[in-house]
């Protein structure tokens, strides 16, 4: 057991710590656009021409293919230079990529991954629908086989950056005649085609980041299908563990930034004894997030593959980040009713925190995943 | 950087595994509990003399996660922070200190943020306590000595391994209970409402472990914030003992209510050792005296 990290880590650490400090990017502009857009690649490509990008990826496509300790590394200096991690980025880097170097073939990855790390192409998810949620599995966006090509008709929902996307990762279904979980295809689909209509979404957090998107026989070459066909359900899978635990490894370290701060406004205001308790247990929270972070990367790097365990540290996350918002928002009193619309304020962060049990599958879904998968409790 | 336990850990660990799965099993904990017998003082002896062998604070904080897991008899614990037979006590306010466990052996007794080892009472009153299974007396101690602040970090964490072993020994009864019994045609274990609660339960473990883990290593290598660190195990495997006792009652329903069913003895092992850590604020106490290492 140790928490030293090897002088190679460290040294890693420190260049990017110094790295960071002169190239960190601006905040992004709060609209969604080209300007977003502009920002977010820009920064991609910096990252890619200074070596810190794709750092546990294999490098035949562009990665480091060095350690997940360096990934969490990476995660957690970014972090601390405050850089945000929300952007239109994630779903390229943290989503997509993984799935395709987990299930696509030669060709897909060779056509796909470099330009994600060289800040070439952006990525957005289309897996929900109005009537397909934590019920994922039952979704109904038809892809139809033409030729050479599948022509998708249906509606997505929630997709992230679809405005500003120029692919997306998709479920579909190719055989509705199939127990649900067959008859899903995972492809990629061009954004830059007729038949798609976007049709942004504003959040309680009063951005427009979400979108519901429409298609209109929207025509996909077969060669973009990942897998293969009706096979989609595993291909999703083959990430989902990925979405649950690794790609918020960074989160720990901001939620940690975000107590200490209320510890500073508490001093500032005469908070009372109870305030006090509760600043004391938001602290052991974060702490333990912070340990459940650490321990399920020693356990990656003994096994090699997420487990169920992320939706452990997903469910904590949850919890943890809504208990430590609405403390900070208590402790700034009347303050705490004024919207700032940053997303490193507390009152931000309090509003934004109500989606922490909800995406990336609900926490009343990732019990189930836990005591099902985890505890054996009979379905 | 990793947190799992490594060969040294598991060589501790496996030195007591066999004494904890003989003697130490759920259906012993029921018959004692139904007939009053303690555990027997050669099991006890063979446990201690096990146990006191992890001398390291990572090796002997993940033993004290195996103890806490199976309910081995608290004196132990007591044992591997004396380094010989002892009790546990801390102060109280009108009666001089309550002493949990043999009176007639050396006492680690718990003071705010130190750990001292005193000499046996020299006289006792035996108290009932609400763990049936621990003796509890109130006693006047002397020859007070304070151990240095490492080994008082190290019995901390010992205590903080303890608690988070209750909470996994809470929710192992509490998950293979809901996995047999049969209610409405069907194991109470497919509800969601059961199922939620003991998905909760493994949140709670794990956090516990993970924080745990995190505080030995932390005073093994003597780092800055060891205190903040070991105070955070400590108030995250306190709130997992307590809570995942109370849902193994729930769920075990009127069983959970009856003497012989361990799971009362998870809640009040839980808030025994709890209180060894001078309860919920003392370890806020300790949270709030520094901030960890940004």
């Amino acid at each position: 057991m140790e928490l030293a990290y090897s002088p190679d880590d460290d040294a890693f650490r420190e260049d990017l710590r110094a790295w960071l400090a002169e190239h960190a990017p601006p905040p992004p502009p709060s609209a969604v656009g080209p300007a977003l857009r502009a920002r977010d690649l820009a920064w991609q490509r910096a990252l890619h021409e200074a070596g810190y990008a794709g750092i546990s990826w294999p490098r035949e496509y562009g990665g480091r293919g060095l350690t997940l300790t360096r990934q969490m590394i990476w995660y957690e200096e970014t972090a601390r230079a405050g850089i945000s991690h929300v952007n239109s980025l994630f779903v390229g880097v943290s989503h997509a990529g993984p799935t395709l170097i987990a299930c696509g073939t030669d060709e897909q990855k060779a056509r796909w991954l470099p330009p994600i790390l060289r800040g070439e192409a952006i990525w957005c998810q289309g897996f929900s629908e109005p009537d397909a949620g934590s019920d994922l599995a039952s979704l109904r966006t038809t892809a139809e086989r033409d030729g050479d090509d599948l022509v998708v008709n249906g509606v997505k929902l929630w997709t992230s950056y679809a405005q500003i996307a120029d692919h997306q990762e998709m479920l579909v279904r190719t055989d509705p005649d199939v127990p649900k979980h067959r008859g899903i295809t995972w492809l990629v689909c061009d954004m830059h085609q007729p038949g798609i209509e976007i049709r942004p979404i504003r959040t309680l957090v009063r951005e427009t980041h979400f979108c519901e998107v429409h298609y209109h026989d929207v025509r996909v070459p077969m060669r973009n299908v990942v897998g293969e066909i009706d096979d989609g359900w595993r291909v999703a899978r083959a990430t989902l563990a990925y979405e649950h635990g690794i790609a918020n490894l960074g989160q720990q370290i901001r939620m940690s930034r975000t107590v200490e701060r209320i510890v500073e406004a508490a001093q500032r205001r005469d908070c009372g004894e109870a305030t006090w308790a509760r600043i004391a247990d938001a602290r052991a929270e974060v702490a333990s997030l912070r340990a459940m972070t650490t321990l399920m990367v020693s356990r990656i790097a003994r096994q090699d593959l997420p487990g169920p365990e992320g939706s452990l540290v997903k469910l904590r996350y949850g919890e943890v980040s809504q208990r430590i918002h609405a403390l900070g928002v208590d402790v700034l009193g009347v303050d705490g009713l004024e919207f700032v619309p940053d997303d490193q304020a507390l009152v931000y962060g309090y509003l934004a925190s109500l989606a922490a049990t909800i995406g990336g599958g609900t926490a009343e879904i990732q019990r189930d995943i836990v005591a099902e998968r985890l505890l054996g409790l009979p379905r | 950087m990793d947190l799992l336990p490594g060969p040294a850990e598991d060589r501790a660990v496996a030195r007591i595994r066999p004494l904890v799965d003989a003697h130490l099993g759920m259906d012993a904990w029921s018959g004692r509990l139904r007939t009053g017998e303690p555990v027997p003082a050669t099991v006890v002896a063979q446990l201690t003399s096990a146990a006191c062998r992890a001398d390291g604070v990572t090796e002997a904080t993940v033993v004290a996660v195996v103890l806490g897991r199976a309910l081995a008899p608290l004196e132990v614990l007591a044992a591997m922070v004396a380094r010989g037979r002892a009790a546990f006590a801390v102060p109280h306010p009108t009666a001089g200190y309550t002493v949990f466990g043999p009176l007639d052996a050396a006492v680690v007794v718990w003071v705010g943020d130190d750990v001292a080892v005193a000499a046996a009472p020299l006289t006792a009153h035996s108290r009932d306590g609400i763990d049936p299974t621990t003796p509890m007396a109130h006693a006047v101690l002397t020859d007070r000595r304070t151990l240095d602040p490492s080994a008082s970090a190290r019995a901390r964490s010992l205590a903080a391994g303890y608690l988070a072993g209750l909470a996994r020994g809470a929710q192992d009864l509490a998950v293979e209970y809901a996995k047999t019994r049969v209610q409405f045609d069907r194991p109470i274990g497919s509800n969601q409402a059961v199922k939620h609660a003991l998905a909760d339960c493994a949140t709670r473990s794990e956090a516990a472990w993970a924080t745990v883990l995190y505080g030995a290593t932390a005073s093994a290598e003597a780092r800055p914030d060891r205190d903040f660190w070991v105070a955070a195990a400590a108030g995250t495997a306190a709130d997992a003992a307590d809570a995942n006792a109370r849902t193994a009652i729930q769920v075990h329903g009127g069983r959970g209510y009856t003497i012989e069913c361990p799971a009362h003895l998870f809640l009040a092992r839980a808030r025994l050792v709890t209180q060894l850590l001078g309860g919920s604020p003392g370890i806020r106490r300790r949270l709030l005296a520094r901030a960890p290492e940004a």
